[in-house]
């Protein structure tokens, strides 16, 4: 028996839809392998009964299906014309102006998220409050030294502290 | 009129042809509610969709480049409602679960709406017609869809291929896989 059978080509070949040498090849394989006669002759009979089975569905009154169709289509019409009628058309555009700008007026007051780079303006505001921990700094070995829960009254009163140890060896 | 062709006809509806719109839905309203039918499983929800198609039609007529069949061009339109309206019903099944009977004991007994065709419509149907459709569920959609389109319309699979935007070779694929596994469940049952 052949090895590869040309399943896909037999109802290709049942439908005369194959052109000259495709016909050639998948007949000489026929000729050869009763497997495939076999599959044609089952595939045939299967694609007869879904054929007929299928003119055997029941199918609705045409004059009222197309009652129907003419009706819908009228009224689709009709909502087209009407969205297209000038003071409509011009109430939608309004509508839609107004969105836009209450859109725009919302993302232009929206905070800026933390993730993103901070402008150049709150840059500006953050440099005073550097400034005032500037002595916080200049103490950092006392604040190491200290336990954060138990000397928090400390910390708060930093500036209120002589300068740190090693500050008074070197100036004396 | 009756004697143009369908790519004809589709020129005139593009021109605004109301007439030329009426014949084309008497030439294709049976095939196109069959296929939609096939393809969802309810008439009512075929009914709507095929007549959306219609509607479709109508409207973008004048998109119809006649590079293709008129049929081709329809029913990939018809095809990707149906595909749409399947989605969007999955999706309002998500979010909106129907209750059931015992999530309210005093509500009153009302027969569920069943995917399966009860015995008044299966005996109108006749019972060959409701195994089928049942066969069918068991496809893929594109097996289903590519059977379909094969069985019912007779497209080529270059046509198939075309209305799935596939290669021919993976539309000839869906048409052998979806016959084979029908041949099975219908030979099972």
């Amino acid at each position: 028996m052949p090895a590869s059978h040309p399943e896909t080509d037999l109802v290709p070949l049942l439908r005369g839809e194959l052109n000259a040498a495709e016909r050639d090849r998948v007949q000489h394989h026929l000729d050869r392998c009763e497997q495939c006669r076999e599959s044609m002759g089952a595939l045939a009979t299967t694609l007869h009964q879904v054929s007929a089975r299928l003119e055997e569905l029941p199918t609705p009154q045409w004059s009222a299906y197309r009652r129907e169709l003419r009706l819908k289509l009228a009224h689709r019409t009709e909502a087209r014309s009407r969205w297209w009628r000038p003071s409509v058309a011009w109430a939608s555009l309004a509508t839609a102006g107004v969105g836009i700008a209450a859109l725009l007026l919302a993302l232009s007051m929206r905070p800026s998220s933390p993730g993103t780079t901070p402008e150049v303006d709150q840059l500006a505001m953050e440099q005073p409050a550097e400034a005032v921990d500037l002595d916080l700094l200049r103490n950092y070995p006392v604040v190491e030294r200290l336990d954060l829960l138990e000397n928090y009254d400390v910390i708060e009163h930093l500036d209120e502290l002589p300068p740190a140890e090693h500050d008074h060896d070197k100036r004396s | 009129m009756a004697e143009l062709s369908d790519e004809e006809l589709c020129q005139k509806v593009a021109n605004g042809d109301a007439q030329a719109f009426e014949l084309l839905v008497e030439r294709h309203q049976a095939r196109a509610y069959r296929l939609a039918c096939s393809i969802l499983g309810s008439e009512s929800d075929a009914r709507d969709v095929s007549q959306d198609a219609f509607i479709r039609l109508y409207e973008s007529a004048n998109r119809f480049d006649g590079r293709s069949r008129f049929s081709t061009w329809f029913y990939r339109v018809l095809v990707n409602l149906c595909i749409d309206h399947k989605r969007r019903d999955r999706w309002w099944r998500r979010l909106v679960p129907l209750s059931s009977p015992s999530d309210d004991p005093d509500a009153p007994a009302i027969d569920p709406a069943s995917p399966e065709p009860g015995p008044e419509v299966a005996a109108i149907l006749g019972q060959s017609t409701v195994k089928l459709g049942e066969a069918l569920e068991h496809l893929s959609p594109n097996q289903r869809i590519a059977v379909l389109l094969q069985a019912q319309e007779g497209l080529s699979s270059r046509e198939i291929a075309e209305v799935l935007k596939c290669s021919e070779n993976t539309a000839r694929v869906h048409i052998h896989r979806g016959l084979i596994q029908l041949k099975k469940i219908l030979k099972d049952d």
